[in-house]
């Protein structure tokens, strides 16, 4: 029999999904050593297993407006090929409202603010600050301190009009390692007038954490940064194109990208940056036949979401919208297929199952 | 699984079949098989020798047998870029991993899985990776370590212990 080397192994154990490893873990003293190691946890979260789409939606079209009752439907395959519909929300244990994830982890604001890695179930209740909305969350790896940091920023917009100041400041950083908030003055801050639906959760890349907004004064789109490792925003970064619609920021090829939707020409472009330059990457379209919204956000090897009007119309009433994937790669004639019909669909959630420790233990 | 030499056995190492160059490939029990380049270069190994002007002479491609090498070129053949594959006739192929808990099926994904990582073929190495943790990702921990030869070295109170801490991971 062929006895298969440690790398290799090591390499199968990094594609399977979190509920297996943490079985696998008793499998001998070596393997429970290295499913916790960090650069085990680092290489099993880079790698596009156990992805999971989750779609936001509403069950009929009378809950149109009943945000609370939001369901999640979650695809637990990792081909959206076959569909076993689930809903997501009993994967988590307590209610309230989320944003995230980010590398599998969700941040849960509620009376508390708590963290939950859904793989593993390990949930951590943060040490209470002033009250937050998050209207902007991120959570990343900031490569400086090599700890994980939770980011809130609570908009100008919501706060002017509000006009609530029970906050001394918009952006509050809690560092993981040390279980400590701090406040954070960024002036940059001031010059962002208000978020994107579906925006709200951060794009985190590198030590940094991405939000779509767009300025106060232009009302032009921008994207916000916020800096890991040195809490701060350092400069606000432009987009390439002027309108604020039909923008979906996400990551492609490891790099920030761009997805945006023509409504005129019916062409969606990826714009992606290397080096702090906007390359235009691919044009897909004009989309015939498909009523596009915009886009949602990137899925696999460079395919990505849109949602468009469901065309499926009864007496010309709103039937909901279609969740498309597109796939520039696909040797088919027609590069896109419907993967989900419902109502409301207006982001969508993609989740990495990860094994990154949220306890701390090990720090 | 069929022998996939790709054009008759010739002694020179730069034969050429039209404009496209043929490569010959020397396995560890010493088979040829004549590929093209086009198809070979798929091996980022293979790739880097003909960038380098190393792939003149017949190549051995040690640790590998006649019999995987033969089903590394197969995969190579279906895989060509450019070639319009058929995405259904693939799925066939990759299927026949399905079922390897069957020992000698185990065998042949094991000795691809070692090929694919000594010719350095991400997308073989990919597949045959997906295969075995399609096939494991349900064991249990028992079988695990008879999958893939390994002696537990807890004591049962310790993985008793392990077991209590993560219930959940050990249900259906």
């Amino acid at each position: 029999m062929v006895k298969l080397p440690e790398d290799m192994i090591i390499e199968i154990l990094s594609i399977l999904p979190v509920k297996s490893l943490i079985r696998f873990r008793c499998v001998c003293k070596s393997w429970y050593v290295e499913v916790q190691s960090r650069s085990f946890i680092s290489k099993h979260l880079k790698n596009d297993h156990n992805i999971h789409l989750v779609i936001p939606h509403t069950k009929e079209e009378k809950d149109l407006f009943a945000y609370p009752n939001l369901s999640y439907t979650w695809f637990p395959d990792k081909t959206l090929g076959e569909l076993s519909l689930q809903n997501f929300l009993p994967q988590i244990p307590i209610g309230g409202f989320f944003r995230g994830p980010f590398d599998g982890i969700l941040c849960i604001i509620e009376k508390d603010i708590s963290l939950y890695n859904i793989g593993t179930k390990e949930l951590r209740t943060l040490p209470k600050i002033l009250h937050y909305k998050g209207d902007w969350v991120g959570f990343g790896l900031d490569p400086v301190s090599n700890s994980y940091k939770l980011i809130l920023v609570d908009t100008p917009y919501l706060k002017t009009r509000e006009g609530s100041e029970c906050r001394v400041s918009p952006i509050v950083v809690y560092t993981l390692n040390s279980d400590s908030w701090r406040n954070i003055e960024d002036s940059n801050i001031s010059y962002i007038y208000d978020y994107f639906t579906g925006a709200e959760s951060g794009t985190c890349l590198n030590g940094v954490c991405y939000w779509l907004s767009s300025y106060r004064d232009t009302k032009e789109a921008v994207i916000f940064p916020f800096h890991l490792g040195d809490e701060m925003s350092r400069e606000i970064i432009k987009v390439p194109m002027q309108e604020k619609y039909g923008l979906s920021l996400g990551i492609y090829n490891e790099s920030l990208s761009l997805l945006h939707m023509h409504y005129v020409t019916k062409c969606v472009d990826m714009w992606v940056m290397n080096q702090g330059c906007w390359t235009k990457q691919l044009t897909v379209g004009p989309l015939v036949g498909l009523d596009v919204c915009h886009p949602l956000g990137f899925w696999k090897r460079g395919s990505f979401f849109l949602n468009a009007v469901n065309p499926d119309k009864k007496g010309g009433c709103y039937m909901g919208e279609q969740v498309i994937l597109y796939d520039p790669s696909s040797t088919h004639n027609t590069k896109y297929s419907c993967v989900f019909t419902g109502y409301m669909v207006m982001n969508l959630l993609i989740y990495k199952e990860s094994l990154v420790n949220i306890k701390g233990d090990d720090h | 699984m069929s022998t996939a030499a790709t054009a008759d056995a010739s002694s020179s190492g730069d034969t050429t079949e039209g404009s496209v160059r043929l490569l010959t490939l020397q396995s560890e029990d010493g088979e040829v098989f004549e590929v093209k380049e086009t198809i070979a270069t798929q091996s980022v190994t293979i790739k880097g020798m003909v960038d380098d002007d190393c792939a003149t002479s017949t190549i051995p491609v040690c640790n590998v047998t006649g019999r995987t090498l033969a089903m590394v070129i197969e995969w190579w053949n279906k895989h060509e870029i450019g070639a319009v594959s058929n995405e259904k006739e693939l799925k066939e192929w990759e299927s026949q991993f399905d079922t390897i808990d069957d020992k000698s099926d185990r065998d042949d994904v094991y000795d691809l899985l070692m090929a694919a990582n000594y010719l350095n073929i991400p997308t073989l190495l990919d597949c045959c990776t997906s295969a075995v943790a399609e096939a494991i990702k349900g064991k249990s921990t028992d079988e695990m370590r008879e999958f893939f030869d390994i002696k537990s070295d807890f004591d049962e109170k310790e993985e008793d212990a392990l077991r209590k801490e993560n219930q959940w991971a050990f249900e259906n």
